[in-house]
């Protein structure tokens, strides 16, 4: 493959630096993927075993330090001309990353001289966009996407957020929004959603794994494992703008509505101008316990607290939204009882991006808690026959 | 995280695509399947699952992102390639168009006969034999000359005739 290849590829990449030396820059950079001056270093493997075992033939008499069994390790074989083979593709690939970066240069300098926001945006998106493909196909990113957690990836810089909404659309997504189409809450507290950011909910007041854990949309929980607020994560994929702020609210569309012998949404938590990006994207007791003066809630956490035989279960949604401007609002001007979401929504210019839904049932532990936050004791609902609805 | 290295990988699901069926109520309707697919689908159903899998890369860590990086390297190369060969045909075209736009403004009747149609090819020499049922009375002739006009040209390679 070698000689061919790179023949034909010499013309082009000529073509390539000869266009790119007339319109943007001057300065070529060479070997962009080991140069570490104006990279990241989270783009790099961080095992010096691993990474002399990528980059260097894998020793015959030690094995690969991947595997950690002393049989295995031995017993392993490289295909043939592994190699070599790597050695070349990886100079084709850094070739094209080299590109790549003399781009981003000459648009880094656009980004200087331009003044309008729109331009700056515009920009900044070319800019990650270009970054991406830079470090798409760099082995040591591959390497840090495949095996290490997600949780320890760099969510700074676009490529691992690339890669990250690359495995969340494909199951995490898909998982969300089909409980939230067949629980209903599209359309039953908003129309429809567009989701932009993966949303995780967690409890971490419990001990039992089992409950502490991030939930699955959908899962049905007791009320002594929603005891307290839930602690949200918000991971956009999209550069976010450093002065974004977010709105979080839970809502139950399933409070029984007595007079109408239907059912009204209730709101049970609401947090407003939250600062969040792509790093810091956690909303936990931590962010709670600085909000001393109810900066940014305007609604403090109740849980579900289901009445007995009140329905089948009760859904409990959480929505997020990106404020378009600042907020004000506070919990003597917004009602919780029947809360209409989708007047919320338009009044106060929200744009959904993500949302969350667990379900609640009666439970031996909801009188204890309803006790705890003061709440009147729990009616019991019995069948009442009869075709008429309860309307005085 | 094998699967994805092999690329089309499922077959059955290119298939399934071009299964056609139309829903009416109370009626039955037969599928309507094209022979070529209905083929493979043949085929395929006589294969085991695990059969249909990707096959499995056995390689360590540090292995396996070699691989990948060459594969990554190969598809980059390819489209290159074929961006390339895109361009240059592009270019050429658009330069027929223009020789022959210059062409007809220019002299119509050299245009008339540049853009004749091609003659329909001809699939086999004049001079072979038709093919016949029987061997012919006198097989091979021993003292066979071409046509003068042949001698220069080239030598046949099929000295048969009757």
């Amino acid at each position: 493959m070698s000689q061919s290849l790179r023949s034909t590829r010499v013309t082009s990449l000529l073509k390539n630096f000869k266009r790119l030396e007339s319109s943007s820059s001057k300065t070529q950079i060479k070997d962009a993927w080991t140069d570490f001056n104006f990279r990241p270093t989270s783009l790099k493997i961080d095992n010096d075993d691993i990474k002399k075992g990528v980059f260097d033939k894998i020793n015959e008499q030690q094995g690969p330090h991947s595997i950690e069994n002393y049989t295995q390790k031995l017993s392993y074989h490289s295909p043939n001309e592994i190699d070599e083979t790597f050695k070349q593709a990886y100079e084709i690939l850094q070739h094209e990353a080299n590109i790549k970066y003399t781009h981003v240069k000459g648009m880094e300098k656009k980004l200087s001289e331009s003044n309008s926001t729109e331009s700056t945006i515009s920009i900044q998106n070319r800019i990650d966009q270009l970054l991406t493909e830079a470090e798409l196909y760099n082995p040591e990113v591959l390497y840090n996407v495949e095996f290490n957690k997600p949780e320890s990836l760099d969510k700074s810089h676009p490529v691992y957020r690339h890669y990250l909404k690359q495995k969340w659309e494909k199951y995490d997504l898909m998982i969300t929004m089909q409980r939230l189409e067949q629980l209903g809450v599209i359309p039953d507290t908003l129309p429809t959603l567009n989701p932009k950011a993966d949303v995780k909910v967690k409890f971490p007041h419990n001990s039992e794994s089992q409950f502490s854990n991030w939930i699955v949309p959908g899962e049905v929980l007791p009320a002594f494992a929603v005891e307290q607020p839930p602690t949200v994560q918000i991971q956009e994929f999209e550069t976010v703008n450093p002065n974004q702020l977010y709105t979080v609210i839970v809502v139950n569309p399933d409070s029984p509505d007595l007079s109408t012998n239907s059912f009204s949404t209730t709101l049970h938590y609401g947090l407003q101008n939250i600062p969040l990006n792509n790093v810091n994207n956690i909303i936990d007791c931590q962010t709670l316990l600085n909000d001393v003066e109810d900066k940014f809630t305007f609604k403090s956490y109740v849980p579900l607290l289901p009445e007995k035989n009140a329905g089948k279960y009760q859904r409990a949604c959480l929505w997020v939204f990106r404020q378009s401007e600042p907020l004000q609002l506070s919990s003597s001007t917004i009602s919780s009882e029947k809360f209409d979401i989708r007047q919320f929504v338009a009044s106060n210019n929200l744009n959904p991006i993500g949302a969350h839904v667990w379900r609640q049932v009666f439970d031996r532990s909801v009188p204890e808690i309803r006790q705890k936050y003061g709440l009147p004791k729990g009616r019991v609902f019995h069948r009442v026959r009869g075709t008429d609805p309860i309307i005085e | 995280m094998f699967k994805s290295m092999i690329p089309n990988g499922n077959h059955s699901h290119i298939i399934t695509n071009t299964i056609f069926k139309t829903f009416s109520r109370g009626k039955r309707t037969a599928t309507t399947i094209n022979a070529a697919t209905q083929k493979i689908v043949n085929q395929l159903s006589a294969l085991s699952a695990s059969r249909k899998q990707p096959k499995l890369i056995r390689l360590c860590q540090e292995d396996l992102i070699k691989h990948r990086t060459i594969v990554n390297a190969w598809k980059v190369f390819k489209r290159q390639r074929e961006q390339k060969r895109t361009a240059q045909l592009k270019k050429q075209y658009e330069s027929i168009v223009n020789a022959m736009e210059d062409l007809k403004t220019s002299s119509p009747e050299l245009f008339e006969l540049a853009s004749e149609k091609p003659k329909k090819a001809v699939l086999f020499p004049l001079e072979m034999r038709t093919p016949t049922d029987y061997p012919a009375n006198t097989p091979w002739i021993y003292n066979y000359s071409p046509p003068a006009k042949f001698i220069k040209a080239k030598k046949p390679t099929t000295p048969e005739s009757s």
